[in-house]
């Protein structure tokens, strides 16, 4: 019998005679309908196409402007849920602080689906690091946990001395200042080959933004980027 | 240090919380013990006793964590649990602590001898007392042996209501001794007293603490068929200790305990005002699609014409509002509410219902424990309905009839189809009569 891991209400296996014959394996899913209801989905139409943030039409929002008018070109990022919700806070309050590492599940088939596009084209996929400090405190990485079955480059590192203070406990101003967190220790030349990067959660974006500067500085082709929620 | 070695005893912290209180890890007088362990490809948390294969609770790293005490920091195969064994570090004290003793009747008294005897004697009991026998008060004197005999004593219920309700009368009774409250976000600070009042929840961070546990409403939900609740209550009391156990109502679980006589009970049918239980009728409904039948409507008409209160309880949420419209259809000029969990001003209706300005609620299982109002009634409809357990009914019986001058009333249940929980509800009632009936025949002839 299979719990719902957010209510934990009895999941329903609902077995067909399509699936009967479409000789896959069962496909089983790890929350209950009306908890994954309650996330808010981003369609594409509504989104801002530079951050994906949730918007009433397809225009770019004023962070992206002003990321344009810093002479950058933009990431392109994909956003699956709205973040700033009661419900996606409490679901990264029990994965990321809490620890839970089964809540991995939950969106893991998505993000994997959306890289696996990348890597058919030929694309590199690039996680995004978590410093050494909080993974030896929370025994996993959130973004590395949600990939299980991609091959990931870890090409970046966190330069320690940045590691004291997380990014989630710095207001907006300080963390457009924070200077480069990364280390770069992928090989010297990238050969012009086009990188997605994989992030949990979009906020300012100068976290993707410092990533992307440094792999460019080693002669990548394009970035983008795909978080789970904005 | 002495102090945070204090705050210590009789606790189970893991290390990060240990740290945080500034202790050292490597401390002598610290007893240590894995947080987390693997039995046979099982994993067990020594918290909070959660059993299950291990395989879906992995961490990248090899180790396993408890997937079920998350809440109060996460435990994993590679952490371990810190106490320090509890002392009783209290105050001796000369004289009695209960400085007025409460005016018990015959058989209240007897029933609180029992319990003495039994933290003497540091045995387990079951306190059965019908809804409304003053249950507290035959506690105290129990209570008043511990304290003086310096041994750490807990009071834990299921229910945070109980709890806020228990703690200023107990206050009351031992102002002496010192005392605490706690349950999840109640802003209080942990501090090392002999005598707590908690959520059963809390005792998850108690190691061997209590010479004396006493847990009520143990029929109430979450308690009930938590194996995990059960573990914590068994190691947060030390080895050689002892329980109680009270209740209105046992479940199945107790009875066969009783039964098997694993576990000795006193039990007390009679209310404080000597009168008997209501005694439940039944109404079979035949027609499935009316919702308020001319059978039970006469009832409704009649408490009506009275002008006595009545509760009408529903199985679920979504049929309390059409349930009330149809009540308002047919008495317009009477005032309703409707209440449920949901329900944010819950307190003032029930508050309005009490004072008269309204004249019914039609409430989900909610209003099933902590209610009084004086000359109430009570329908239950759809009682086949599987939220209306044994214990659930009986204890919505139990809200009529309370008060001393009005010592009688309705208890309808109206259903479809005869369920085990109707007929074992009724038969509890019945016997509880019984039995009170005698002792009632003893009281006069000893009297006499």
């Amino acid at each position: 019998m299979m719990k719902c891991l957010l209510c934990n209400a009895t999941l329903a296996f609902d077995f067909s005679w399509r699936w009967f014959f479409s000789f896959q394996a069962f496909e089983t899913v790890p929350i209950c309908e009306k908890c994954h209801q309650k996330f808010i989905a981003i369609a594409e139409k509504t989104s801002c196409p530079g951050c994906g943030r949730k918007q009433t039409q397809r225009k770019l929002c004023q962070d992206c402007l002003r990321w344009r008018n810093l002479q950058k070109e933009l990431l392109y990022n994909k956003v699956f849920y709205v973040y700033a919700e009661p419900n996606m806070r409490a679901y990264f309050e029990a994965y990321k602080f809490q620890g839970d590492y089964r809540l991995r599940q939950i969106f893991a088939k998505a993000l994997q689906a959306y890289c696996k596009k990348y890597l058919r084209r030929g694309w590199s996929i690039v996680v995004i690091p978590v410093d050494e400090q909080t993974l030896a405190t929370r025994g996993f990485d959130q973004v590395v946990g949600f990939l299980p079955d991609i091959p990931k480059k870890m090409y970046l590192y966190h330069l320690k001395k940045f590691g004291r203070c997380p990014q989630s406990h710095k207001s907006r101003q300080e963390r457009l200042a924070t200077p480069q967190p990364f280390g770069y220790q992928g090989p010297a030349d990238l050969e012009r080959k086009n990188i997605l990067l994989v992030d949990d959660i979009y906020t300012t974006g100068s976290t993707l933004y410092h990533a992307r500067e440094l792999l460019l500085a080693h002669n990548c082709g394009c970035v983008r980027s795909v978080t789970l929620a904005r | 240090m002495e102090k945070t070695l204090n705050l210590l005893m009789g606790r189970q912290v893991s290390s990060p919380q240990l740290q945080a209180l500034g202790v050292a890890l490597d401390s002598t007088e610290l007893k240590q013990w894995p947080a987390v362990i693997i039995k046979k490809g099982r994993l067990f948390c020594q918290r909070c006793g959660f059993q299950a294969p291990r395989t879906n609770y992995a961490l990248p790293d090899k180790s396993y964590y408890c997937p079920a005490c998350l809440a109060w920091g996460r435990l994993t195969t590679t952490m371990s649990l810190y106490s320090i064994p509890e002392a009783n570090d209290f105050k001796k004290y000369s004289q009695d602590l209960l400085e007025k003793k409460p005016r018990l009747s015959l058989w209240q008294k007897k029933a609180a001898k029992e319990l003495l005897q039994t933290v003497k004697r540091k045995q387990e009991r079951l306190l059965w007392a019908v809804t409304g026998a003053g249950k507290t008060e035959m506690l105290f004197e129990a209570l008043n042996f511990a304290l003086l005999n310096q041994q750490r004593v807990c009071l834990a219920t299921p229910r945070v209501d109980v709890c806020n309700e228990l703690y200023p009368r107990l206050c009351q009774v031992f102002p002496k001794v010192k005392s605490s409250l706690l349950y999840q976000n109640s802003g209080q600070e942990y501090t090392y007293t002999q005598l707590v009042v908690c959520t059963v929840h809390q005792l998850l961070r108690f190691y061997h603490a209590f010479d004396l546990l006493v847990i009520d409403e143990v029929d109430a939900f979450p308690y009930v068929n938590d194996h995990q609740l059960h573990y914590t209550v068994a190691n947060a009391k030390k080895i050689n200790s002892s329980t109680l156990y009270l209740t209105a109502t046992p479940d199945r679980y107790l009875k066969q305990q009783i039964h098997q006589e694993k576990l000795a009970v006193t039990c007390l049918p009679l209310r404080y005002h000597r009168h008997l239980l209501p005694e439940i009728t039944l109404v079979k409904l035949y027609f499935p699609k009316q919702k308020i039948e001319a059978r039970i409507k006469r009832y409704l008409a009649k408490w009506i014409k009275n002008k006595t209160p009545f509760l009408v309880f529903v199985p679920q949420i979504a049929l309390l509002k059409p349930i009330l419209e149809e009540l308002q259809h047919f008495w317009p000029a009477i005032k309703g509410e409707c209440v449920s969990a949901l329900d944010p001003d819950r307190l003032q209706k029930v508050k309005n219902l009490r004072t008269g300005s309204d004249c019914y609620l039609v409430t989900t299982t909610i209003l099933e424990r902590g209610i009084t109002i004086a000359r109430l009634n009570v329908m239950v409809l759809q009682a086949d309905a599987p939220v209306f357990s044994e214990t659930v009914l009986v204890q919505i019986a139990g809200r009529v009839g309370r008060d001393k001058d009005y010592p009688t009333g309705d208890v309808i249940l109206a259903y479809q189809e005869m369920t085990s929980a109707l007929r074992a509800a009724k038969k509890q009632i019945k016997l509880l009569n019984k039995k009170a009936t005698q002792l009632l025949k003893n009281d006069e002839v000893s009297t006499l």
